[in-house]
């Protein structure tokens, strides 16, 4: 046996220490010292350090450690410890609870409040649209498991969104918009729906929460069509979504805020208890990565990344905003680290699993990066229980040569996978971590595409995992006609391919879907 | 007292000092030490039923330990983003003034200490289950969750990369 590709028994020596080798392992090895004088050294220096380890000093357990524990049997502690977060939703955060039950703690109960807003931020005045004449939906739109997706039809000016349930046909009606639908993430209580739609040819980009259960819908802001910024993220218990806005230059005229200087970038708040909305940072170069909990005062916290589009020797950075009162500074994390998006399932390990850009041109974290100057993204896969975070650098197959700002990732519900794929082009790339980390597969997922020049638009992960839903955009058929797209499952395993939905009437925009857990 | 009871009481005697040396040896630090090991035994009593096999006692508790230290060092780094184990080691407030403390530092168990904190958190189990415990790959895999191959190969990688950190504290034989 040899380890890393060495001429060198170094499994079967290490192992040797402890009397783990078998006869045969054992006579190939002595075969091998009588040749070896390196690993005869080798062994020498490994038995040394083995016998050092050995010897250390055993101190005792504290005099009162045994009082400390009969305490604690017969008053249980109310300290709360579990790590959930991680944008869990319902189904990993019951996997999470069985799993603390296991050691004997529990984690936070799902759709626990947030703490008040902190001072100083800046509420804006919600637009409501009231529920639709037709009676309220159930509250439970979505059963576990079930497929939803968009579907936008009528002819232009006269157009009708609706949200489908694919089980029973059940649709909702959405305050409709003038363009395609672009990403959409439901909240891991399956009550609320964002989505962010283009607001037509404008350039601008609408966000917006659509409530399952009495169909009523707050619109959360208006972007200019940016990188990074067709990303919602929901807390794990549905109370917040976090999203980025863009500023833009199309002014309250056609329905978005007040023009400010055009692509500053802000993090944004929906508060779905309250359905306020309002801005978290003020930096103008924030991006919402994702939830966590903060495992200390058991808070939800989120993650932002800060990247500047002006200044070519600012590294990208990423802070935890602390979402509690009294209003906290944010902590300053990890440099050289943009938009962390960790896996799911992340309950017991202290290696997570971790997507986030570096820069590529630099040997290390700590080189310059913008986003106007572009660059290949990396993707880290590592512990993010160290500081930095100490990724395995891994170029995931496509992302070399084309730009950092047009990719797109989405993880599967175990977090043993991630999707991703560029806004420009038909390349989809399914990666485990552990392949990823060794430079990955270089070919894309095969998939049909319904025409020349077809880019893919959102990638969705089936509950086990095993499919793909698939929102393929479909270039417009001629000046002045939207585009269009397709919706298709796509096995993973063996690579069928079946068209879910094509949409209504022109346009005939469908997708993207999500699936309730 | 119960049969339950004395199997705990059993349970504590013969292995509280072992599985608080394996925490100090983990984190570097006693109160944190001394925490995890109160939450090992709390959590083992709640969990007695579930240890059928006597033999299997010494990796069950271990199993134990292991996960909430890792909880521990999980939560207590998220609060302090900043620095290593091995530097927030050297730099710690002398926690027990004394000549027991003093006659500590600077020694060899210092020293190995500060190279094992250098090790990932995965890597320092490891060795110091195998090294420490004395335990065959085998019961380590209970332990830590792996299969006695992944043990073996992770095993090596340790002792290498100590071997590394022990020639850089000057410790080469």
């Amino acid at each position: 046996m040899t380890f890393r590709g060495s001429d060198h028994p170094d499994e079967l020596l290490s192992a040797s220490l402890s009397g783990d080798l078998s006869a045969e392992e054992l006579a190939r090895l002595d075969r091998h010292l009588a040749e070896c004088s390196r690993c005869r050294d080798e062994l020498d220096a490994l038995s040394a350090d083995r016998r050092a380890l050995s010897s250390m000093q055993t101190p005792r357990a504290p005099r009162d450690l045994e009082a400390r524990v009969r305490a604690g049997i017969e008053q249980p502690s109310s300290r709360r410890t579990w790590f959930v977060g991680l944008g869990a939703s319902v189904a990993t955060i019951a996997a999470a609870i069985a799993v603390a039950a296991l050691l004997g703690r529990l984690p936070n109960e799902p759709g626990s409040s947030p703490s008040p807003v902190p001072s100083g931020s800046e509420i804006a005045s919600p637009s409501i649209v009231e529920p639709t004449p037709e009676p309220s939906v159930a509250a439970a739109f979505l059963a576990p498991g079930d497929l939803g997706y968009f579907i936008l039809s009528g002819d232009v000016g006269a157009q009708q969104l609706v949200f489908h349930n694919d089980r029973t046909g059940a649709e909702i009606v959405a305050p409709t918009t003038s363009g395609a639908i672009l990403a959409a993430s439901l909240s891991p209580d399956g009550q609320w729906l964002a989505y962010i739609s283009r607001k037509g040819e404008s350039g601008a980009n609408e966000v917006w929460a659509l409530n399952l259960a009495d169909s009523s819908s707050v619109r959360l802001g208006c972007s200019v069509q940016f990188p990074f910024t067709e990303r919602l993220a929901w807390s794990a218990d549905s109370s917040l979504l976090a999203y980025t806005l863009a500023a833009n230059d199309i002014g309250p005229s056609a329905g978005c805020n007040e023009p400010e200087a055009v692509y500053t970038t802000n993090v944004w708040l929906f508060e779905a208890d309250s359905r306020a909305v309002r801005r978290l940072t003020g930096s103008e170069d924030a991006y919402a990565a994702m939830f966590v909990q903060d495992i200390n005062s058991d808070a939800t916290a989120l993650l932002v990344s800060h990247a500047t589009t002006a200044d070519s020797s600012a590294q990208p950075w990423t802070e935890m905003w602390k979402l509690t009162a009294p209003a906290q500074e944010p902590i300053h994390l990890w440099d050289g680290v943009f938009l962390p998006l960790f896996g799911t399932d992340q309950v017991e390990s202290t290696e997570a699993n971790v997507l986030f850009f570096v820069p590529l041109f630099a040997s290390d974290a700590t080189g310059f990066w913008n986003l106007q100057g572009g660059g290949v993204p990396l993707i880290g896969i590592g512990s993010y229980v160290t500081n930095p975070i100490q990724g395995i650098p891994a170029i995931s197959p496509g992302f070399a040569g084309s730009s950092i700002t047009e990719w797109h990732v989405s993880w599967s519900p175990d977090g043993q996978q991630f999707a991703s794929w560029s806004s420009n082009s038909s390349a989809l790339f399914v990666n485990s971590p552990q392949a990823a980390s060794g430079g990955g597969p270089d070919t894309p997922v095969a998939i049909d595409l319904p025409s020349e020049g077809a880019w893919i638009v959102d990638a969705a992960f089936s509950p086990d995992g095993a499919d793909l839903l698939v929102t393929i955009g479909i270039p417009s058929a001629g000046i002045g006609d939207p585009p269009s797209s397709q919706l298709v499952r796509l096995a993973l395993s063996g690579g069928s391919q079946s068209v879910i939905s094509e949409g209504g009437a022109n346009p005939p925009w469908t997708g993207p879907a999500v699936f309730a857990r | 007292m119960t049969r339950e009871q004395s199997d705990f009481d059993r349970l504590f005697e013969e292995y509280a000092d072992a599985i608080y040396g394996f925490a100090l040896r983990l984190v570097g630090d006693p109160d944190r030490a001394a925490d995890i090991a109160q939450d090992t035994f709390i959590k083992a009593h709640r969990r007695l039923d579930t240890l059928t096999d006597p033999g299997a006692a010494r990796a069950w508790l271990f199993r134990i330990a292991s996960n909430t230290a890792i909880d521990e060092m999980r939560r207590y780094r998220w609060t302090r983003p900043f620095g290593t184990d091995a530097a927030r080691y050297e730099q710690r407030p002398d926690p027990q003034p004394g000549p027991e403390a003093q006659a500590m530092a600077g020694t060899l168990d210092h020293r190995l200490q500060v190279a094992l904190l250098k090790l990932k958190a995965q890597q320092r189990q490891c060795l110091l289950l195998s090294d420490l415990e004395g335990m065959a790959a085998s019961e380590i895999g209970v332990v830590m969750d792996l299969s006695p191959g992944a043990v073996r190969t992770l095993l090596s990688r340790s002792r290498a990369d100590m071997r590394r950190l022990l020639a850089a504290e000057g410790m080469t034989r």
